[in-house]
């Protein structure tokens, strides 16, 4: 038994009558109760990475395990700490539908079947988390993705995500697109419908999630500290939540209630 | 000779002329006569020249057409007696006295049989033997002594039966004509068709009784209503209004529920037409059965208020099937249960996640999360009775709300809900749900003490039932069905349960038995549980036969197909029931007889027969009768009759049991509306009659203007029809008689007297 379902076990034996928004101080336990990993479900959140050719596919290895915490302990989403790496045009992707593709370069592009994959995958609920590591407005990276998504979508051009997109109040309520740097203060997406299954973030969000083993941060956040790499994780979190969820924060229950805190 | 009898001559050749001989015979005799004619023209003068030559030909001729035997034939005939039918329509709409009228239309057409003065009576008196008929539904044989005493008392008016009847009562004897008496007002049989009058045989004279023109009604007709309609969206009822004699007036319509008005407008009748289209449009606001209809005001000077309005049943539902869908994280089961159930128009989802659990902690004020509270006090105390269906996705209930709870979702399903339960850790035993009031409705028992969920992957299969049952038909084809099951991604863990309960159905098994490992739990099993049903699905893997299926390349329409049937068949779909009731129709006449039908289907969906049916019929005074249901030929098929005696709406309903076990029970409602065929239209339908007799070739005459004149013309009918007896016949052949002996010497005496006057040799 790992720790969460511990304390579940615990609390639940209290019968208490449970609302979703109750606020309760974060329990501090010690590592020794940290993730079990025989006990690991095959259905938990798992963070897969594309690895590409050419150009440097995994800019941050460190930043998943720090998001994936961050996720476990805030949310009662279960998550994998062991990411996967998959191809384009593996089909394995269809086993993980949320997909992780970052860098700082530009990368060789896609091959008409790796394509065809990836639009299958993306047009019949997968999802894909497209961050711009270079932290810079013009990037090798940007200039390869987005000629990419003109390939995967050619009817359909990223836009701009408006701030009252759900993927801003999923979990948290998300007023301010941070990362490593803020190069850009919004998020791009590909809507197909009512959901967006491909979200570009130019803002290095890898960078602030990654710290070492010690739990140091790699790299500071600029130019806003410590509380830019708190928004930072904070719009992690709910884009974890965004593909699990989808458009649940749009419900007609939720609307009023997000609505009047939003203002 | 017999004054009856008169001689008939007929010329005709006994032998056929061959033109092998006769054409180049007749050139000949032409070239030499125009030969003779050329060479004595001179000597004779052409007159005198002509004048021979042609004497000479007709000498010819005459003497030629002996060749071809000319002969009379010579009959001596009796005239037989005419056989006349007359047909007297005697439906109710025959009662009917037109404003200013002296008489009703029967008395009409009885006038016109029997009446001393009656020129219909003198022409057939004289034309032979007279064939008395009344008709309304059936026709019958009168004597003339029965028709003053006939009355207009039918129910129906079916002038096809009526020819179809009078030529089968004459068999070998050709009518000379049928004298049809009648206002038209046909409403049974092909009542706009004429194909019986063109097959009659013999002309048909119809004599329309009723004036039109003076004949004021108003009838709702041609109604088309829904049978179904959904709480606030708008349902729309189409009819007719046929309106004789009210041009230019505005007469109200209403649209009732249950007796009360819920809609008004008022039509304002055409000039040039005289049926025209209404549409009344309301948005019902409750949800239950009820009896609508359809009125047009009742005018001063109607024939009948009884056509003035149509009912109808209406059923109105809840506008989609509510889901109330609690998942206990997120995960990609609910991401793609989810996606299923928004896809689907027919749904209406409310959810709630559990997006944060009690180890779960925040740094930042409560006011920058999105999150609400899960109202479990309203839900499960208030709320759930509005929902079809609720779905607990890897949900335990011990932190959220207290055991009582459980008693409540479990009324609820025992009074008709539905439940399912989607697996995963926190669902069945490791949610904590044995001994619970959820366990007793679930369709599986659980381990004691709880096993914890098994990582393991896994093959479903179907079980034997599952081959048929609704839910698990991923396709319409049986074959492709068992294809795609054999073709499902692996699963990756399951909820461990102790056994399927004996009252449960199991629909897929864990394991195949070929492959390795686990075999023959239950993954899908689905219960009638009191009212309600329920199901459980013993995995937290199910999204993978979504978006693995589409990976592989073979689409996520099974995954589609399974949850949607799920849903139906929960929710209790009359498309899934397996005992249901149906009727040929909805409404039907006060007074007929309806045939009810019970099918049955057993567990796996096929014909299946029933130990015991038990039915009954509850009238519009709530008395209630109980139905003979009995066995028909096809398996699974019962069949009652009943008769619907009083006006109202009906309620059927059956339950099929074997042994102690019930199977099912279904309801329907039929309606008995007042339904006078004869009081619905009618109107005067000259042009049909004149259609009428038409086809069969026979006069169309209005009553009121039949006088001597038309007598003669049903006379001259007559007597083209009449029929002969032989007596004599004689055939006598032309060259043996005298006359034509006389003639050769006449035509060859006058050439003679010709030449001798002429001095010629």
């Amino acid at each position: 038994m790992n720790r969460r379902r511990f304390l579940k076990v615990l609390t639940g034996a209290m019968a208490w009558p449970w609302v979703e928004n109750l606020v309760v101080p974060r329990l501090v336990l010690g590592q020794g109760l940290g993730v079990d990993d025989a006990a690991r479900s095959p259905e938990n959140f798992v963070f897969a990475q594309l690895q590409y050719r050419g150009g440097s596919w995994d800019p941050h290895p460190l930043a998943y395990p720090t998001l994936l915490q961050e996720v476990m302990d805030r949310t009662s989403v279960e998550a994998d700490l062991q990411r996967k790496i998959l191809r384009p045009g593996d089909p394995q992707i269809f086993s993980y539908p949320f997909l992780y593709l970052a860098g700082a370069e530009a990368f060789e592009p896609f091959s008409r079947e790796e394509r065809t994959l990836l639009r299958r995958f993306l047009e019949s609920g997968g999802f894909l988390l497209a961050d711009d590591a270079a932290g810079v407005v013009e990037s090798g990276f940007d200039a390869s993705f987005r000629e990419e998504m003109r390939n995967l979508f050619p009817q359909i051009d990223l836009q701009r995500l408006s701030s009252n997109h759900t993927v801003f109040r999923t979990f948290y309520l998300v007023k301010q697109v941070a990362g490593r740097r803020i190069v850009r203060p919004y998020l791009e997406g590909i809507t197909i419908g009512d959901v967006t299954p491909v979200i570009y973030a130019r803002n290095d969000l890898g960078g602030a999630w990654e710290r070492d083993l010690a739990g140091h941060w790699l790299y500071p956040c600029e130019p806003g500290g410590e509380p830019q790499r708190r928004e930072a994780f904070k719009l992690g979190v709910n884009l974890v939540l965004y593909t699990l969820t989808a458009t649940y924060k749009d419900d007609d229950i939720h609307t009023p209630f997000i609505r009047r805190r939003v203002g | 000779m017999n004054p009856d009898s008169f001689v008939r001559e007929t010329f005709y050749w006994g032998q056929t002329p061959s033109l092998a001989w006769f054409l180049p015979l007749s050139i000949s005799a032409l070239v030499l006569l125009l030969a003779y004619v050329f060479w004595t023209r001179q000597r004779l003068g052409t007159p005198m020249a002509l004048a021979l030559a042609g004497l000479r030909f007709l000498t010819f001729g005459v003497l030629l057409s002996f060749f071809f035997h000319p002969t009379l034939l010579r009959q001596t005939l009796r005239r037989l007696p005419s056989e006349v039918a007359v047909l007297v329509d005697t439906s109710g709409s025959m009662d009917i006295r037109e404003k200013g009228a002296k008489e009703t239309r029967l008395e009409r057409a009885k006038a016109l049989l029997s009446a001393e003065d009656s020129p219909l009576r003198r022409i057939l008196s004289e034309a032979g033997r007279i064939h008395y008929f009344a008709f309304d539904r059936k026709t019958k044989t009168l004597r003339e002594a029965d028709l003053p005493g006939l009355e207009a008392e039918g129910t129906g008016t079916d002038i096809t039966e009526a020819l179809d009847e009078i030529k089968r009562a004459f068999p070998g004897t050709p009518l000379s004509a049928a004298i049809l008496l009648s206002d038209g007002a046909a409403n049974l049989g092909a009542s706009e068709g004429v194909g019986a009058a063109e097959g009659f045989g013999a002309p048909v004279v119809a004599i329309g009784v009723g004036d039109r023109s003076r004949f004021k009604d108003l009838q709702v007709l041609d109604l088309n209503a829904p049978d179904l309609a959904f709480i606030d969206h708008e349902a729309n009822v189409r009819f007719k209004v046929r309106a004789l004699g009210f041009q230019g007036k505005r007469v109200p319509l209403v649209l009732k529920r249950e007796g009360q008005v819920i809609a008004t407008r008022v039509l304002t009748v055409s000039e040039d037409s005289s049926e025209q289209e209404v549409e009344f449009k309301f948005v019902p606001q409750e949800v239950g059965q009820f009896r609508f209809s359809v009125e047009v005001a009742f005018q001063v000077g109607e024939h009948s208020r009884d056509n003035n309005s149509r009912s109808f049943p209406l059923q109105v539902l809840r506008d989609k099937l509510r889901i109330l869908y609690v998942s206990g994280r997120p995960s990609w089961n609910y991401r793609f249960f989810r996606q299923a159930l928004k896809g689907e128009p027919g749904f209406d989802l409310v959810s709630f996640v559990i997006l944060r659990t009690i180890t779960d902690s925040v740094d930042i004020p409560q006011n920058e999360l999105s999150l609400i509270s899960f109202p479990t006090e309203r839900i499960f105390t208030k709320e759930l009775q509005n929902f079809d269906l609720l779905i607990f996705d890897n949900f335990s209930f011990r932190v959220y709300f207290p055991y009582y709870y459980l008693e409540n979702i479990a009324r609820y399903v025992e009074q008709g809900g539905a439940f399912l339960m989607l697996g995963g850790e926190d669902s069945f035993g490791g949610g904590g749900y044995a001994n619970t009031a959820v366990e007793a409705i679930l369709p599986v028992e659980l381990n004691r003490p709880a096993q914890p969920y098994v990582v393991a992957p896994v093959q479903p299969s179907l079980s034997s039932t599952g081959k048929t049952h609704p839910i698990t038909q991923l396709s319409p084809d049986p074959e492709e069905n068992l294809r795609i099951w054999s073709r499902l991604p692996a699963l990756r863990g399951y909820n461990p349960t102790l056994r399927t309960k004996p009252e449960a159905t199991v629909l897929a098994v864990l394991g195949t038995e070929e492959g390795p490992g686990e075999f023959g739990s239950p993954l899908m099993a689905v219960m009638d549980s009191g009212r309600g049903r329920t199901m459980a699905i013993l995995t937290d893997s199910l999204w993978r036969w979504n978006f693995e299926m589409v990976g592989a390349g073979l689409g996520n329409q099974p995954y589609l197909r399974l949850v949607k049937s799920a849903i139906h068949w929960l929710s209790r779909s009359p498309s899934l029931d397996r005992v249901r009731l149906s009727s040929l129709q909805s409404h039907y006449r006060t007074g007929e007889e309806v045939e009810i039908r019970l099918r049955i289907l057993g567990e796996d969906y096929r014909p299946s027969p029933a130990g015991e049916v038990v039915g009954s019929l509850m009238d519009p005074n709530g008395l209630q009768v109980p139905l003979r249901f009995e066995a028909a030929s096809e398996p699974g098929l019962y069949v009652a009759r009943s008769l619907l005696k009083v006006l109202g709406p009906y309620r059927v309903s059956a339950e099929a049991r074997r042994g102690d076990m019930t199977l099912g029970t279904s309801e329907i409602s039929l309606t008995a509306q007042r339904f006078d065929l004869e009081a619905e239209d009618a109107s005067p339908r000259g042009e049909y009659l004149r259609a009428l007799a038409r086809a069969a070739r026979g006069a169309y005459f209005e009553a009121s203007a039949f006088d001597d004149t038309s007598a003669e013309e049903v006379g001259r009918l007559l007597e083209g029809r009449a029929r002969h007896d032989l007596v004599e016949e004689r055939e006598l052949p032309l060259w043996r008689i005298e006359y034509v002996f006389a003639a050769l010497v006449l035509l060859l005496g006058l050439e003679w007297v010709l030449r001798r006057r002429r001095g010629l040799s």
